[in-house]
């Protein structure tokens, strides 16, 4: 498949009075068409802010995009402004997003048809009839009943399963070339959560979409994605795909992750600590005050860069690298 | 593994467990998480509260009218009592920077005497209204149905009058002295703290902590004065601040009307209602008086609203 | 666990037959009153618990599963006797507190603790964290000096991981995973034989979840004659934490079992369906794993289904489950399952 993103040192900072955050720190990765990309990370971590970041929706102030490039279909992301014309026409058109809280995206005094139906007639141009019609089409494809006559209702009257599948509907209503899912099923019942993941998965598979699910729920990742990044403390800590990560962890963090896991009959074990502040973060690796691998050397060196060690399976651990021999 | 890792002095992060500790297996380590920095609320309100400059302002006109209730003779040029008819209604000068009235007697000292007046009578209503309001709000919201019901349709009766007419009303049965007075702006006050309490009651009561301490056999006292009064307290702060302009708003309404106090007492009511005969030929002499009124009720205002955002609980444990 | 270990408290015992069990729930049932219009008539019942019977013997972890309004919290208020049940019995050490007043449990609640899912409305913020560690101890006057009071707390905040230098602090300048351990250290204060853990971990991260499930676990093997009611639509960690799990679905029991049982050997299409959609975290074992995609959503308890209230959205039904509400039978080895086809 051809390369549809390509990330390069994308790094997001928040200025707060006690210093300047820094939630995404120098992030490369990339995504294939057709390609399902799992980013994983405790809540922090960046995992959202990086995706918010590409689509340009970065609260600003206090937000800001540093540094950093993400070539998306031939164009670079990062160098449109925020409110610019070429944005506005790529979101929602080439790429979309699904949020957590879908009743927040949704705007709750105008009913449904009238809200999807606008999304076409902006980026596609098409007659009101037309884009009525293509979203009683996009409602009845995600699974809504009677989608025809839901068009005319508001939000409220979904529940939060049907109203999550409204928001994929659409976001799928110009077949965007990728589509990034945030936490888009996280707030939802278990069985509700199954129906919308699988749900996504037929839809993801029937149009060849990229998709990119930001998750903090390694289950989920292990169900679906193909590929994964690991993140922690702004920046990615592992990638490489689904199986490999799971069949050999490299990075201590992953490694704890996963076995922060319950499974039946073995003692759990758990990460110490907790996430250290994104401040003044000294050069050395984020994870060095949890981890139950760390050398002496591991004070003295800085954080190592996300450097492949088999493949596409890469890791940022200086140990685990020199244990390799790739560093 | 050495432990001389752990006593690194360059490792600003190394505050989980020592190397060699075995994770997990003993999970009684203390610290194993990093505590986050202390916030100091004192100085994290001070500067939120002095942020904006026109709170900042109102605070100083606030302190201005302080300092002259505190000291009126120290700072009044004369005697506000005095009467000199060989010196009646003249305009601003050296000797009477604001004029005299039709008795001869200095505006401004007169201002000064009465700022006074004007602050006690400001604090007492508000602290009358505010207890009587805050006891009879904490028993409706905590005290069953049947309180609850007739608390809060008595205080939705109240409500629906006029509180310029219940004001008045109060002040001609409570007579012309400054409990009357107090009292009687107290009264029109009091309903609109029961609500508050009432409504802060029952946000209050809906948290986890409130549940918690019930299943814990807290008492229905101690939860109240324990954790529901403490929780009630910054918007009571704010409304109180608030309502202090509002009494002294109405203390000058009244006095405007002839409900104040008696003379020759200086009450800036009072004043500004004497000088009405005059107010085409010599303005000054309601007009003084009258802004002092609007420079202590705008302060007030300002030093509420400075409180309010300082105490706004999406802003509590930032520093900024 | 064996019939000795009888943890009574109360001298009161009425009719009460003793079962040696921490808690015995019998038919319990909690409806709510849905009121309309000016003068708030009745016009019909939310069955937030509908006939549900289970007890939790001394040192046993039950584990209560299922979707959002399928009573599960309930249970646990009902319990803690939050709520007086509208019928039914719930039996705590030997006594029966359905049906006593606030005044008369004061006694009780010295036993039981309950652990919330949000740990930032659990804690008062205006309390410093020792101080609401503390509180059991002096609503119950646990502790005879100032000095012991303290020393009490401060090992309290050890045992659960804190610092005990941090006590004077505030609870907005602990994070999420600290407070919880705040509210896990109140509960342990008053040394209870029951503590109701709602939702503990839902609202964590990752690797905090898993430091909070180890810290529950360490506590009962301290205490092993200490009870949990744990709460959770989280199987894995139901599975790992509880000895015993019960299933519900609006209301009802569809199943329980002991843990290992119940993954192991599960009947009920509902909890079946619940497992599936628990993805797994194994790339290599999801791929051939059975996903069962339930159809629909959940009905609202106001207005359950009739018979089975599963049958809309079960593979199985027939239609003597949209008539019929199957009782709980015991298909062996403390299994039991509310299905007429499992």
């Amino acid at each position: 498949m051809e390369r549809l993103l390509t990330v390069k040192g994308l790094t997001t900072e928040f200025r707060t009075e006690r210093g300047i955050v820094k939630a995404v720190n120098n992030v490369s990765y990339h995504i294939d068409g057709g390609e399902i990309l799992g980013i994983v990370g405790e809540s922090g971590c960046g995992k959202s802010v990086s995706q918010l970041s590409l689509m340009q929706l970065v609260q600003s102030p206090p937000g800001r995009i540093v540094a950093g490039s993400a070539e998306f279909n031939g164009v670079d992301l990062l160098k449109y402004g925020r409110k610019s014309k070429e944005m506005s026409s790529i979101r929602g058109k080439d790429m979309s997003m699904i949020f957590q809280e879908p009743m927040t995206s949704l705007n709750p005094a105008m009913n449904i048809g009238k809200q999807m139906s606008e999304v076409l007639i902006t980026h596609l141009g098409t007659t009101v009839a037309e884009a009525m019609e293509r979203s009683a089409d996009m409602l009845s494809q995600v699974g809504i009943p009677d989608a025809t006559k839901r068009l005319k209702d508001y939000p409220h009257q979904f529940s939060g399963g049907m109203r999550q599948r409204v928001m994929i509907a659409m976001a799928m209503l110009c077949t965007p070339k990728l589509l990034i899912a945030d936490e888009a099923t996280t707030a939802l019942d278990a069985t509700i959560q199954a129906q919308l993941l699988e749900l996504l998965y037929e839809i993801v598979n029937k149009y060849n979409l990229a998709l990119t699910m930001v998750t903090h729920n390694l289950g989920v990742v292990a169900r679906y994605a193909d590929r994964v990044n690991v993140m922690y403390a702004g920046r990615i800590i592992e990638t490489g795909t689904t199986k490999e990560i799971w069949a050999n962890p490299l990075h201590p963090y992953t490694e704890g992750l996963i076995s922060c896991v319950p499974k039946l009959g073995q003692k759990l074990e758990a990460i110490q600590g907790m996430p250290p502040a994104l401040i003044d973060r000294p050069p050395t690796c984020p994870f060095l005050a949890r981890c139950k691998y760390r050398q002496s050397e591991c004070h003295k060196e800085p954080v190592a860069e996300l450097t492949p060690v088999d493949g596409q399976h890469a890791t940022a651990c200086n140990v685990r690298l020199k244990e390799a021999g790739v560093a | 593994m050495s432990t001389k890792i752990t006593n690194d002095p360059n490792n600003a992060d190394n505050k989980g467990p020592g190397i060699g500790e075995p994770f997990g297996e003993q999970s009684f380590e203390v610290l194993t998480e990093a505590p986050l920095p202390p916030v100091n609320e004192f100085v994290r309100f001070m500067k939120v509260f002095c942020r904006r400059k026109v709170v900042v302002f109102g605070l100083f006109l606030v302190l201005i009218v302080l300092v002259a209730a505190i000291f009126p003779n120290q700072l009044a040029p004369h005697d506000p009592l005095t009467i000199n008819l060989l010196r009646t209604l003249e305009p601003p000068s050296a000797d009477f920077l604001l004029g005299t009235d039709d008795l001869g007697r200095c505006t401004l000292s007169r201002i000064i005497h009465g700022s006074g007046l004007a602050m006690q009578v400001g604090v007492a209503t508000v602290l009358v209204s505010s207890v009587i309001g805050t006891v009879l709000g904490l028993i409706a919201g905590f005290g069953g149905k049947f309180l609850e019901e007739l608390i809060m349709r008595f205080t939705d009766a109240w409500i629906s009058i006029p509180g310029m007419i219940l004001i008045m009303l109060m002040a001609v049965i409570l007579g012309r002295g400054v409990f009357g007075l107090v009292l009687a702006v107290a009264l029109g006050g009091f309903p609109g703290y029961i609500r508050l309490v009432y409504g802060q009651v029952m946000t209050v009561k809906q948290n986890d902590y409130i549940m918690a301490s019930i299943s814990m056999g807290d008492s229905k006292m101690r939860i109240m004065f324990k954790h529901i009064l403490p929780n009630c307290i910054s918007p009571m702060i704010v409304t109180m601040t608030m309502g202090l302009g509002g009494g002294v708003m109405a203390e000058a309404g009244l006095s405007f009307i002839g409900l104040g106090l008696a003379p020759p007492t200086p009450a800036w009511g009072g004043m500004t209602d004497a000088g009405r005969a005059h107010l085409a030929t010599l303005p000054w002499l309601s007009l003084a008086p009258g802004m002092a009124i609007v420079i202590l009720v705008f302060g007030f205002n300002m030093v509420g609203d400075g409180i309010r955002d300082a105490l706004d609980p999406k802003m509590r444990g930032t520093n900024n | 666990m064996s019939e000795n270990n009888v943890v009574s408290t109360s001298s009161e015992v009425t009719s009460t037959p003793q079962t040696g069990n921490t808690i015995d729930v019998t038919n319990l049932k909690m409806y709510f009153p849905i009121r309309r219009g000016l003068l708030k008539f009745k016009v019909g019942d939310v069955k937030a618990i509908d006939d549900i019977s289970f007890s939790i013997k001394p040192g046993e972890t039950l584990g209560l599963v299922g979707e959002s309004g399928c009573g599960k919290t309930t249970v646990g208020r009902c319990i803690l006797r939050m709520y007086e049940p509208t019928s039914g019995s719930v039996v705590f050490n030997g006594r029966d507190i359905t049906h006593d007043k606030q005044s008369q449990l004061r006694s009780v609640r010295r036993d039981m603790a309950i652990i919330f899912q949000d740990p930032y409305g659990s804690l008062d913020p205006r309390m410093s964290a020792g101080n609401t560690v503390g509180e059991p101890l002096k609503i119950h006057k646990l502790t005879k000096t100032k000095k012991e009071y303290k020393e009490r707390v401060e090992e309290l905040f050890i045992l659960c991981g804190l610092n005990p230098d941090m006590s004077d602090r505030y609870p907005h300048e602990f994070s999420g995973g600290q407070r919880q351990r705040l509210s896990i250290a109140r509960a342990l204060a008053g040394d209870p034989s029951l503590i109701v853990c709602d939702e503990p971990i839902s609202a964590l991260d990752v690797s905090m979840q898993a430091q909070i499930l180890n810290l529950l676990t360490t506590m009962k093997e301290k205490n092993n004659k200490m009870s949990y009611l744990f709460i959770s639509h989280d199987l894995l960690a139901v599975q790992y934490i509880s000895d015993r799990v019960v299933v519900m679905y609006l209301g009802r029991i569809v199943e329980t079992a002991p843990s290992v049982e119940l993954y192991a050997n599960t009947r009920h299409p509902y909890s079946q369906a619940l497992l599936s959609a628990q993805p797994m975290p194994d790339p290599v074992a999801e791929e051939t794993r059975q996903r069962i995609i339930l159809e629909g959503d959940i009905p609202t308890p106001l207005n359950p289904p009739p018979g089975c209230s599963f049958h809309p959205r079960c593979t199985k039904a027939t239609k003597e489950c949209s008539e019929v509400p199957p009782p709980l039978r015991d298909i062996g080895g403390e299994h039991f399952v509310a299905c007429h086809h499992a």
